[in-house]
């Protein structure tokens, strides 16, 4: 069914009655955003893992906002994909945007360089953008991605797809083991 | 020094700096989208009563939520709080919920890492 969250607009929302699947295409936003968490404040998703999936779910939402290039340059809103699935086991949440192909090997290599690390060099490194503020300067992918990492105790997923000679599709996804 | 009062909003915290009644809280969710703008006014604002503040300062935190954007400005606030600690009678309050484990290890990892009093307590 189509469900229509008031500035949310485009979002399938497939419901039974254990588990849901939420896909959302179109204006990514601050509002969208929020309109987005309200809804989900609304589901029936308890306890420890609620909190982190919406720590997880506002990370990669402005994730999107900040970071997407726009293909259609005339346009004021990041286009995007985000969607959040559950099966018996854990929560998927998955985005999508556009990048530019030259931006494609520094985030590649990045995510690599994440997914490499245990927990206690992602600790640290996390400590490290934490405090020190010029290391946003020269590296602009940072806290955010390192959070989710984090949050997640998961490998961070991902894919880019090559859109044109322009610009490549980039697919990022966490998961959240429910137990 | 006259109080500095934000209301909280769906995604900015309230801000309570209140040296009359010796009160200073950040509360609620923070999730700007721009954190550093946000932010600014609160950290002037607390510079500026560092210059003469009370006898003791404790500032708390009774955040729901924040974003990895407030993550670093609260660090910054911190920061400039540690600065002051060695001459001033400054601590930090952090409140979680009982079950917020994630809430709980970010005030830690603060703690460990800017060299201030802390209190951890439950709400």
């Amino acid at each position: 069914m189509e469900i229509n969250i008031e500035g949310v607009k485009h979002t399938n929302l497939i419901k039974n009655p254990n588990h849901f699947n939420i896909f959302y295409h179109g204006i990514f936003n601050q509002e969208s955003l929020l309109n987005f968490i309200s809804f989900l404040e609304s589901q029936n998703i308890k306890g420890i893992i609620r909190k982190k999936i919406f720590y997880l779910i506002i990370e990669m939402f402005q994730n999107i906002i900040r970071h997407a290039d726009n293909i259609v340059s005339d346009s004021d809103n990041t286009p995007g994909m985000f969607s959040i699935s559950e099966n018996e086991k854990e929560f998927i949440i998955t985005t999508g945007n556009y990048i530019h192909n030259d931006s494609v090997e520094t985030l590649k290599q990045k995510i690599e360089g994440i997914n490499s690390l245990n927990m206690e060099e992602l600790d640290h490194s996390y400590n490290r953008f934490l405090i020190d503020f010029n290391i946003e300067k020269v590296d602009k992918i940072g806290l955010g991605i390192l959070d989710m990492r984090i949050k997640s105790e998961s490998l961070l997923q991902f894919h880019f797809h090559r859109i044109d000679e322009n610009f490549s599709y980039f697919i990022l996804q966490t998961k959240v083991l429910k137990n | 020094m006259e109080a500095f009062i934000i209301s909280p909003t769906d995604d900015t915290p309230g801000v309570k700096l209140d040296p009359e009644n010796n009160s200073f809280i950040i509360s609620d969710r923070s999730l700007p989208e721009n954190a550093m703008e946000f932010y600014q006014p609160i950290y002037k604002w607390i510079e500026r009563y560092l210059s003469a503040p009370n006898q003791n300062m404790v500032l708390d935190f009774k955040l729901e939520y924040f974003n990895t954007a407030s993550a670093k400005q609260i660090a910054k606030i911190l920061l400039l709080l540690e600065k002051y600690s060695k001459e001033k009678q400054i601590a930090v309050k952090w409140f979680y919920k009982q079950e917020d484990n994630d809430m709980l290890a970010s005030g830690m990892r603060y703690a460990k890492l800017i060299n201030i009093k802390f209190d951890f307590k439950v709400y």
